[in-house]
């Protein structure tokens, strides 16, 4: 009894809940809304634009007859076929690992009554910035063979290049979205649930087995999926840190720069598609069967906090771990003070003069400026997207998630080239300029809307999965009572999901200035000489063999980002100044607030399907 | 709703496929612009770029591109050129672009002084710079594993060598390439050129991505001797990696030949034949060394950087260029297959 | 706020089938016909799965119908968007906005309606201290215990003064305690405001203390329709008076019904009772025996039947009696806590004959109401 007093389920009442995000056809049709019309309109144009109509593109490129050589290429040569393996292993052992890192973080700030959970907080949240080659070029100073720390205090000349080096390097890139994502939700989880289990007779490994795990199950799904295809795209990392081991993404860099081969390098970088779309699937099947809501409106009380032996170990676990993100960022520090990291520590300012007020400079306000229009854009079509996918639009939604997670599982070279096949030129319609030139030299506002929209559509996933997970906790009579009470769509979703999804919206916005502020790959094909992005800046500096001023763009790019985010948390705060109602405070940075300050609003409703 | 989002994409679809037609973008910049895909350090198409146009009035802007990524570029926008002119990186690249239509053939007095086996026989590309390939090797890692700093390919096969050799992967770079065709040429065959290879695969710890990163290796230490360009040892040595050392074979290397091009259907011809010109003068390859790019200039009265290698005291293969370009997917491919996959293992 | 003598809802052929359900199931709703009367409160009560929440949720433009028409006051509500229907709801789980204070959670709806714009503050309050929510207006909801959660739910569709009142299960969360308070408030009020309500629970207590009247469902069909009492005394089948109250259901092979009423031997006597029109004939009819219109008496010899179990609850204590015609449950008022009929006593029986009632057995002879309706009647 106390499970069912505690939780207001009614198992019975599952079957309206079914339907009930959407109409399900009948002889009239009730509503032909136009809020939702435009948003759909506005979502279909930009994914169109800025995603399907360039990978179109590529992929006519790649059924040309020597793209076809290539597949078979790909599919005959054992080689390739290992490549494949490879990327598959990669991407799920960084799934992996990094799910249990935002985990293990999470835990320890909803369910454990520890010291300086706030700082762990921040270190947690600070690879969420992480420059491109950043991450990996500092683990090779630290632990490669003549590392600081593998030779330097264990005499052990550790090789880190393969599989465990990318697979920390991705996981550690990549756990902060997770992590943020998991954060609102077990925030949101309803104690009485736990309390319910524990009057039950269930031990705490029990409960956690058989009540928050199922409960977390969507957002753990996500969150696998996403650093899974981050995984697999991530192009940098896998140049530095791969070795032997190589990727698929590699691969297709390789063919094209090496090779000058564009075709089989799309073709390569285009089965990517293929594991990621697997994954998709796979979780769809998984997550869908299980539906849990936490906030139903029904509010209820605040977590318990553990502080017992197990508790302590697992928080010196993350403990080590946010040591490890110290030190590591401390070493890119460091290196951007230091003439050559690692080998001739002399320190130095020459780094820094040659990113502030050398060539870098330049860099720095255009890659600002398109990541300011570029982010917050991502992180409201995301929301948008996530709004869509989960409450309007119960059958093309997945479809529509799909294609806007597409933006990262693309790989950005074939995303890069596809934008200069597609708005190098004018785009007519019946001899109409429609779409003017959109990339390159002579290109509208000197090639930045082709930038823009990259980064439009590479930050926008996160936001969208952020998104998701939170709407799905979101129990859908909250948006009914808002119907009922006379407001249409936008407004319900303005006034009441927006600020109901608040975190996942300003952790997608962080992750969105992040992301535009760091990608690389697509770019490369983008710059132009009125637009200096400086992320392909560092990747100069590292081909040259420059790390120090490559580390000092990587701080000079960090302190921007974090400004950025400072920014975005001022103005998107809540502007009544009323107590937090959610935990929106905790998704960013810098001064969260800490996570159990204000008691959590909700209730829980296990619904089955 | 559902007709609703039918229509939707139907009409996106409509959109992009109708959209096929194109247009080459109708330029709106100044026309007498320079635009220059650069293919060498940042630093150094800044210089190239500013002393252009202060000596010829004519304004020009550059984008750094690795090679691939510029004939990838180019390729893509083959009908409205992004580029006026492509400047550095290496020869095969243009050769590669040369073969894909991208480039369009100029010669004039001024390129006609460069010596035919630095340029292309039609004109398409030609050479800027020359590179020859040295091992670069760490004075402390040396000193550790009782290891001479190699004056011979062959010295690289000894058992003490044994993980302590860098070479980048010839599918991945051009460095390796040449390295790859150099000893192809040396051993007389492709199959004695496959065999020095197996034989050194016991030595090598990494096949690296970037042709540069064997100088990094060494420089910190990771390995004894990376194979690179000497100018790229140089150059580290110079940003503060003091330890290093370099020697060349004394059976013979091979060398880069770095480019310029004008692209075809260059929307500035004339801006882009001046830069050709003033690319090939001794003046402009004089700059290289101020900016730490200590390339040997091709331009026969152009006086070369102490820092460049000696044609005097280093031995110089007859290497060619075209021959290699036309080598290279079969040379890697059999290099894939019985040597060192892309992947090692 | 008097009776406005609108709010007159009318449910035709009403016919609602779920998507990716097994085809040859039976519809969730199917074919309803009602009629709810201008300021009328009605419920709909019934089992888990009766179809009864998805009517609702049509009603209320949450759930498009197949099939069927729903006019208010003669507007067709199938054109309209929740939003645009005269109508609010009270949810189940509340579905408070978290992030609103009380007083913003009751302005939200007046805020959008612009022409009601001005006079929104003492709308709310007065809202609020109907419900004895004064000075709450600056918390939060999860600042408040259960039944004041209720209570602004309740402000917060009662302040748009609808045409139609919805009500989902609104206090199946509540304590016992509670829940039999906010009954009489919601009684009250909607009195008091005259507007129409529909009410739905699985819950008979609260049907019975609620409505106007009763709609009782099953498997997507109306069972009956009628005033507590009626549906209490008369069910419309087995199944409607099973759900209903408790009741023991006899078989009693020697009826003779006619017309209305039935001549039965029962318990040593003749007694007369009155029958439903399709008990017709004895072998397809049951008799249908209220607990507390039965009388024990313990027997020396013979009696009726044997006590099988005491269950003393206070007020009354409840018998089950083993009989010749099957087991009879008999709930005996103000009992003696120290004169208790033991189990294994022999006992004597009498019906009042007038609270008793024959029904046709029905097609369905499997018509046990499920534990969860037995155990809403305590």
């Amino acid at each position: 009894m106390a499970l069912l007093s505690a939780s207001p389920s009614q198992p019975t009442q599952s079957a309206p809940m079914k339907t009930s995000r959407g109409p399900a056809g009948g002889p009239r049709r009730a509503r032909a809304n136009p809020s939702l019309v435009v948003s759909v309109a506005v979502v279909c144009l930009v994914l169109g634009l800025g995603l399907v109509f360039p990978v179109l593109q590529v992929l006519f490129t790649a059924m040309s007859p020597e793209g076809l050589d290539a597949v078979g290429d790909l599919v005959g040569s054992p080689v390739n076929q290992q490549v494949v393996v490879n990327t598959v292993v990669l991407g799920l052992s960084v799934a992996a690992v990094g799910l249990a890192l935002a985990f293990l973080f999470a835990f320890v700030q909803t369910r454990l009554d520890v010291p300086f959970k706030r700082t762990l907080h921040v270190i947690a949240i600070v690879p969420v910035v992480s420059p491109p080659f950043a991450l990996a070029t500092a683990l090779v100073v630290l632990f490669g063979r003549n590392g600081v720390i593998s030779q330097g205090i264990f005499g052990v000349p550790y090789d880190i290049y393969g599989l465990d080096g990318l697979t920390l390097a991705l996981a550690l890139s990549f756990f902060p979205v997770v992590y943020l994502t998991l954060l609102g939700m077990m925030q949101r989880l309803d104690p009485s649930l736990d309390e319910a289990a524990t009057s039950l007779g269930a031990g705490r490994g029990r409960i956690f087995r058989t009540v928050t795990l199922p409960m977390l199950l969507p957002g753990l799904a996500s969150g696998f999926l996403l650093l899974f295809v981050e995984a697999i795209a991530d192009l940098a990392n896998p140049l530095v840190l791969g070795g032997d081991f190589t990727v698929l993404s590699a691969r297709a860099y390789i063919a094209i720069t090496g090779d000058y081969d564009v075709v089989s390098g799309a073709v390569f970088s285009l089965s990517l598609l293929i594991p990621a779309i697997l994954v998709f699937l796979l979780q769809r099947y998984w997550v869908d069967r299980r539906k849990v809501f936490s906030v139903t409106g029904k509010p209820t009380g605040r977590p318990h906090l553990s502080r017992s032996a197990v508790a302590w170990v697992v928080y010196a676990l993350a403990v080590a771990v946010a040591l490890l993100i110290v030190v590591i960022y401390a070493t890119i520090v460091w290196g951007a003070f230091s003439a050559v990291p690692g080998v001739n520590n002399a320190f130095t300012l020459s780094h820094f003069e040659f990113v502030l007020f050398g060539i870098g400079s330049e860099a720095m306000i255009d890659t600002t400026v398109m990541a300011l229009v570029a982010a917050p854009l991502a992180g409201l079509v995301g929301v948008v997207v996530a709004y869509l996918v989960v409450r309007k639009l119960p059958r093309t939604g997945p479809a529509l998630d799909f294609v806007a997670m597409l933006g990262i599982a693309v790989p950005g070279t074939v995303l890069g080239i596809g934008f200069v096949l597609a708005y190098r030129a004018e785009n007519l319609f019946g001899g109409v300029t429609v779409i003017p030139s959109l990339v390159g030299g002579a290109a509208v506002l000197g090639g930045s809307v082709g930038i823009v929209m990259v980064l439009l559509v590479r930050s926008m996933p996160a936001a969208v999965r952020a998104g998701v997970s939170s709407l799905h906790q979101i129990h859908p009579s909250i948006d009914e009572a808002s119907a009922s009470l006379g407001a249409d769509d936008a407004t319900t979703f303005r006034r009441i999901t927006l600020p109901l999804i608040r975190p996942a919206l300003m952790a997608g916005l962080t992750f969105a200035i992040a992301r535009s502020m760091t990608t690389l790959s697509p770019i490369v094909f983008l710059t132009t000489p009125d637009t200096k992005i400086m992320t392909s800046q560092i990747l100069a500096e590292v081909d040259g063999g420059r790390f120090g001023n490559a580390f000092a763009y990587c701080c000079v790019l960090m302190l921007i980002v974090l400004g950025l985010i400072g920014l975005v948390r001022l103005v998107v705060r809540d502007r009544s100044a009323r107590p937090a109602p959610t935990i929106g405070a905790l998704t960013t940075t810098a001064a969260a607030v800490p996570p159990t300050e204000t008691p959590v609003p909700v209730g829980a409703v296990p619904t089955k399907e | 709703m559902r007709k609703t989002m039918v229509v939707l994409a139907a009409l996106a679809l409509a959109a992009t496929t109708a959209a096929c037609s194109q247009r080459a973008a109708t330029g709106s910049g100044p026309s007498n612009e320079v635009i220059v895909a650069c293919g060498a350090a940042e630093d150094w198409c800044q210089t190239m770029t500013a002393a252009f146009t202060a000596k010829t009035g004519i304004p020009a802007k550059h984008v750094r591109l690795s090679s691939g990524e510029t004939v990838a570029r180019l390729g893509a926008s083959k009908e409205s050129p992004e580029f006026d002119v492509w400047h550095g990186g290496p020869a095969d690249g243009f050769e590669a672009a040369k073969g894909q239509g991208l480039l369009q053939s100029y010669t004039s007095d001024i390129t006609k002084k460069i010596p035919d086996k630095y340029r292309d026989a039609e004109g398409f590309w030609t050479g800027v710079y020359v590179g020859a390939l040295g091992f670069c090797s760490n004075r402390d890692v040396l000193a550790k594993t009782g290891l001479a700093a190699p004056t011979s390919w062959d010295e690289l096969l000894q058992p003490g060598y044994a993980k302590q050799l860098s070479v980048a992967h010839p599918a991945t770079s051009g460095t390796a390439y040449t390295t790859l065709f150099t000893l192809v040429k040396l051993k007389g065959s492709e199959d004695a050129g496959m065999e020095y290879f197996r034989s050194l695969n016991k030595s090598v710890l990494q096949y690296s991505k970037s042709g540069t990163a064997p100088g990094q290796l060494a420089g910190r230490g990771e390995v004894a001797t990376g194979v690179v360009f000497s100018h790229d040892c140089i150059k580290y040595q110079e940003e503060g990696s003091t330890s290093l050392q370099l020697t060349f074979p004394a059976e013979g290397t091979g060398y880069e030949v770095g480019g310029v091009a004008i692209i075809n259907k260059a929307r500035n011809l004339d801006g882009a034949k001046a830069y050709v010109d003033f690319a090939t003068t001794a003046e402009a390859q004089e700059l290289g060394p101020t900016v730490k790019s200590y390339q040997r200039p091709t331009a026969p009265d152009a006086k070369a950087p102490p820092q460049a290698f000696d044609p005097a005291a280093v031995k110089l293969i007859d290497y060619d260029i075209v021959a290699a370009g036309k080598a290279k997917k079969a040379l890697v491919q059999k290099f894939e297959a019985s040597v060192a996959t892309a992947p090692k293992e | 706020m008097v009776d406005r003598g609108t709010g007159h809802v009318v449910l035709r052929g009403l016919t609602k089938r779920y998507e990716n359900t097994d085809p040859a199931a039976p519809p969730a709703v199917d074919g309803l016909d009602l009629d709810i009367r201008a300021g009328e409160f009605l419920t709909l009560l019934g089992p888990s799965g009766c179809g009864k929440t998805t009517t609702l949720r049509m009603v209320a433009g949450f759930e498009t119908p197949n099939k069927g028409a729903i006019t208010v006051d003669d507007v067709d509500m199938l054109r309209l968007p929740p939003n645009k229907r005269p109508m609010a709801m009270v949810f189940q789980s509340y579905a408070l906005f978290p992030h609103l204070s009380v007083f913003d959670n009751v302005a939200y709806g007046l805020r959008i309606d612009r022409s009601r714009r001005s006079g929104l503050e003492d709308a709310v309050e007065i809202a609020l201290t109907s419900m004895n929510l004064t000075g709450f207006g600056a918390r939060y909801p999860h600042q408040l215990s259960g039944g004041q959660q209720q209570r602004v739910a309740l402000a917060r569709a009662m302040v748009m003064q609808p045409s139609v009142l919805l009500f989902d299960e609104p206090l199946s969360n509540l304590d016992a305690k509670f829940r039999e308070q906010m009954r009489r408030e919601i009684r009250l009020l909607q009195r008091r405001m005259g507007i129409t309500s529909l009410y739905v629970t699985h819950d008979q207590a609260e049907a019975m203390s609620l409505s106007d009247r009763i709609v009782v469902m099953n498997s997507g069909r109306i069972e009956q329709v009628a005033e507590p009492s009626e549906v209490y005394t008369r069910p419309a089948s087995v199944f409607v008076g099973n759900f209903i109250g408790r009741a023991s259901f006899l078989s009693t092979p020697d009826a003779r019904p006619q017309g209305g009423r039935a001549r039965i031997r029962l318990f040593d006597r003749d007694i007369e009772v009155a029958a439903h029109p399709d008990a017709r004939h004895a072998d397809t009819a049951l008799l249908m025996i209220r607990p507390e219109s039965i009388s024990v008496t313990p027997a020396a010899e013979s009696g009726h039947g044997i006590v099988r179990s005491t269950v003393y609850l206070g007020a009354t204590v409840d018998y089950e009696i083993e009989t010749d015609h099957g087991t009879v449950l008999a709930s005996v008022n103000d009992p003696d806590a120290g004169a208790l009929l033991e189990e294994g006593t022999r006992v004597r029986l009498a019906v009042d004959a007038e609270r008793t009632y024959l029904l046709p057995r029905g097609a369905d002879t499997s018509t046990e109401p499920d534990l969860e309706a037995v155990g809403a009647t305590r």
